[in-house]
């Protein structure tokens, strides 16, 4: 176990030397333009003077709003949706095929009609990033009210549960792992959907900067932020992780 | 089962109202869209109407700089398909083969899977200018990883107490490879091949919609700036029509293809969406 | 071909690193034509010596030969398994499920079908061949993996609990059929099980196992003709067979009672 653990990790360093040594071969000796790809060290000093600036954090705090404003607002209207459409079985007929055919859209190409009716600002990537998200979670939910084990449910009846008290001691418990798989992937799509928004067309954030350092050529820049943004998106997945799991779930 | 009169089952008959009303609920949608812009409830340059959009379609298909887009970018998809997969699997291959290794690179692997990868776009066009090339190279990085994932995810498939059986049986490498390892892990490689498909697609249409020079997504945006409302909604529901068409026909296809499997074989794939 | 084994011991490696004695000293000779079973508590290593007998474990000290011949590898040619989990390959059908081990040997598949549906048949399977086994109920599966082993036509045959998975009911209805059908082809037979009932029932020796190192603890002679009839069962000579099974499995280490559970 213990040296299966040492060979994963070097492994692991070994492609990380691997991939920055040819980065620093690639530079110095390789001969290739600094315009496809930077020095390490200016990289390196492009992302201190990045995260130094005072406007770098009022870009990260606007991406992060926008996230969270979508993840709230797929969440409720996903769940909401996805209960409202389990409560009976024709119901869940109609809605299951609209919502998969939802989920199966390439929600990409609509974002130039979201700039067109909602601006550039950042109402545009909120709503955006709420649909992206909110149809794998309401159909995730669906499936899962749905799918409740019927053995619960008679437990339930057998011991006098109400409807109400088997709705929410029972259904909404049995459901939750199969909405918070929803809830996960939903919220992944929001952070995706918000930033590639942001990248196309937008006034601020962290997408936004990297466009514009990427028009203008300030290579390592665009390094620098394409670092910032993998950490943000690590830190969010990490809560995610933490939060989105129910303790009886593996 | 309960039959009624025309020999219809209770499920049968649930399965047509339902369809009717699904049917309903999207004709009703087309008519308050009508309606919306009929009456002016908003500013034409914004929305155009369902009929005016599929007249759009017919003018699209007449439009030689339009299906020159759509060529170049289905050009484009097919190219990132064959190379994102290709190397997809080959990738995989090599981790399937070994555990240490899954162990060390399944967990970065996963991580770039979750993350928005439209985020290296910059770096793409930079190597590869603003092209149809960048866009493919893009689509093939994108499915690369959805490749890798979830052709591991086959081979996780594989049983022990069936490599066992091979190996009581005594299996060649070559049977064991062709009576159990590949049958076991052939769900996991046609979702692979099926979310290749998918993420070159949406890689391509990203990467276009970025920067690009021809293609749809350059279509779209050209459009979209001059308030050509009507052609960015025509192009935008042809190729949502297409996808979603090809997305059900997979299910369908899938779903066969387990069909000894018992269950269906969405484990597989649940959760790597995006 | 006697199959002997001679001065077994396995020690594995936990996940700590720690080692583990599973088996120590462990003698067997099975003759030809004869019926063992090996019976124990859980972890007491029965499954281990099947293993090492199958050469699908190599023995850490000792040897198992057949018929003088040193055991290395699995040869199902010449001893075949049947397992507690059927483990039939869900992708096959039934007659190539029971065909899975001639065509690993390379035979062509007209012949190889042909006999695996001999062997089909001779279980009263003959009529599903083209089925799947997902279609099969789990008595009727096991039954698959028999004529998946007797198509080796081997000389051997290696039990792991084969009717463990099963209910009482298709376990008793497949045990007396194969009794006959193990009889009439004179197979030679290893079976592991945890039901004393089985151990009895189908054996002419009957291996007690003890626990911690696995070792065998005493040997039971069933001195009554194969095959039996059902109310073998009930007789007398069974019962004192069976009280003293038990009492020897409830003397030796075991902390789960696991001896009784499965009796019946």
């Amino acid at each position: 176990m213990r040296a299966e653990l040492t060979k994963v990790w070097a492994l692991r360093a070994a492609l990380g030397v691997a991939l920055f040594g040819s980065w620093v071969y690639a530079t110095g000796p390789g001969e290739v333009s600094p315009v496809l790809l930077p020095r390490l060290e200016l990289v390196w000093r492009a992302l201190v003077g990045f995260v130094q600036e005072s406007k770098t954090w009022e870009h990260v705090g606007v991406t992060l709003f926008e996230i969270g404003i979508a993840f709230l607002g797929s969440i409720v209207a996903g769940i909401l949706v996805g209960f409202a459409c389990s409560r009976t079985p024709l119901r869940a007929k109609v809605s299951e095929p609209l919502l998969a055919w939802g989920y199966m859209a390439p929600l990409v190409l609509f974002y130039p009609l979201f700039i067109l009716w909602f601006g550039v600002g950042i109402w545009s990537k909120i709503l955006y990033g709420v649909v992206s998200g909110f149809f794998p979670i309401a159909f995730n939910s669906l499936r899962g009210f749905q799918a409740v084990d019927e053995r619960y449910l008679r437990v339930a009846r057998a011991f006098g549960a109400s409807p109400g008290q088997t709705d929410r001691l029972v259904k909404v418990r049995a459901a939750l792992p199969m909405v918070l798989a929803g809830v996960r992937i939903g919220a992944a799509l929001n952070i995706i959907t918000v930033i590639l928004a942001e990248m196309l067309a937008a006034e601020r954030g962290l997408g936004y900067e990297l466009a514009y350092a990427s028009q203008t050529l300030q290579v390592p820049r665009v390094f620098a932020i394409i670092v910032v943004l993998l950490c943000v998106v690590a830190l969010l997945q990490l809560l995610i992780q933490r939060f989105a799991k129910t303790r009886h779930e593996a | 089962m309960i039959l009624d009169r025309g020999g219809r089952s209770a499920a049968e008959r649930l399965a047509a109202r339902a369809t009717l009303i699904r049917t309903l609920i999207i004709v009703g949608f087309l008519v308050v869209w009508d309606l919306v812009v009929r009456l002016d409830l908003v500013d034409p340059l914004f929305l155009t109407g369902p009929i005016g959009v599929v007249k759009a379609v017919g003018s699209l298909a007449g439009d030689p700089i339009a299906r020159e887009a759509f060529s170049s970018t289905g050009i484009s998809i097919v190219t990132a398909f064959i190379v994102g997969t290709s190397a997809g699997i080959v990738v995989a291959a090599v981790l399937g083969g070994s555990k240490v290794l899954r162990k060390a690179f399944l967990a970065p692997l996963l991580f770039i899977l979750s993350t928005p990868k439209s985020i290296f776009i910059p770096i793409f066009v930079l190597v590869f200018g603003i092209s149809g090339t960048s866009a493919a190279a893009f689509g093939a990085f994108e499915a690369f990883f959805y490749v890798v994932v979830n052709v591991l995810g086959g081979i996780e498939l594989v049983e022990d107490r069936h490599l066992r059986v091979a190996r009581a049986f005594r299996a060649s490498r070559f049977h064991k490879y062709v009576d159990v390892i590949g049958p076991a892990a052939l769900p996991g490689l046609f979702a692979a091949l099926w979310y290749g498909v998918k993420h070159a697609f949406l890689g391509v249409m990203i990467a276009q919609l970025w920067a690009s020079r021809g293609g749809i997504g350059d279509l779209i945006r050209t459009y979209s700036t001059t308030l050509q409302t009507d052609y960015v909604l025509a192009v935008v529901l042809v190729v949502t029509l297409a996808a979603i068409l090809a997305g059900a026909l997979w299910s369908r296809v899938e779903d066969r293809l387990n069909r000894w499997r018992g269950s269906r074989g969405t484990a597989v794939t649940a959760g790597l969406a995006g | 071909m006697t199959l002997t084994v001679k001065d077994l011991s396995v020690t594995y490696e936990t996940a700590s690193g720690r080692k583990v004695l599973a088996v120590a000293d462990v003698n067997i000779t099975v003759q030809v034509g004869e019926f063992v079973s090996l019976i124990g508590p859980s972890g007491c290593g029965k499954s281990t010596v099947l293993h090492c007998m199958g050469g699908m474990l190599r023995p850490s000290a000792g040897s198992v030969a057949v018929g003088g011949e040193e055991i290395r590898d699995p040869r199902p040619e010449r001893a075949a398994f049947i397992f507690q989990d059927y483990s039939l390959f869900p992708w096959k059908s039934v007659v190539d499920n029971a065909a899975i081990g001639l065509r690993f040997a390379g035979m062509p598949k007209a012949e190889r079908r042909a006999r695996a549906l001999k062997e089909l048949e001779l279980v009263g399977l003959g009529h599903v061949a083209d089925s799947y086994p997902a279609e099969l109920s789990g008595g009727m599966q096991q039954r698959v993996a028999i004529s998946r082993a007797l198509a080796m036509e081997p000389e051997i045959l290696l039990m792991d609990e084969p009717f463990g998975a099963l209910d009482e009911q298709s376990r008793r209805r497949l045990g007396i059929e194969m009794s006959r059908v193990l009889t009439d082809t004179g197979k030679t037979v290893v079976m592991v099980t945890h039901s004393l009932d089985e151990a009895i029932f189908w054996a002419d020796r009957v291996l007690v196992m003890g626990k911690g190192p696995g070792r065998i603890i005493e040997e039971l002679v069933v001195p009554e003709p194969r095959p039996r009839r059902p109310e073998f069962m009930t007789d007398r000579r069974f019962d004192a067979l069976r009280a003293k099974l038990f009492s020897l499995l409830e003397v030796s280490p075991a902390e789960e009672p696991v001896a009784v559970r499965s009796a019946g």
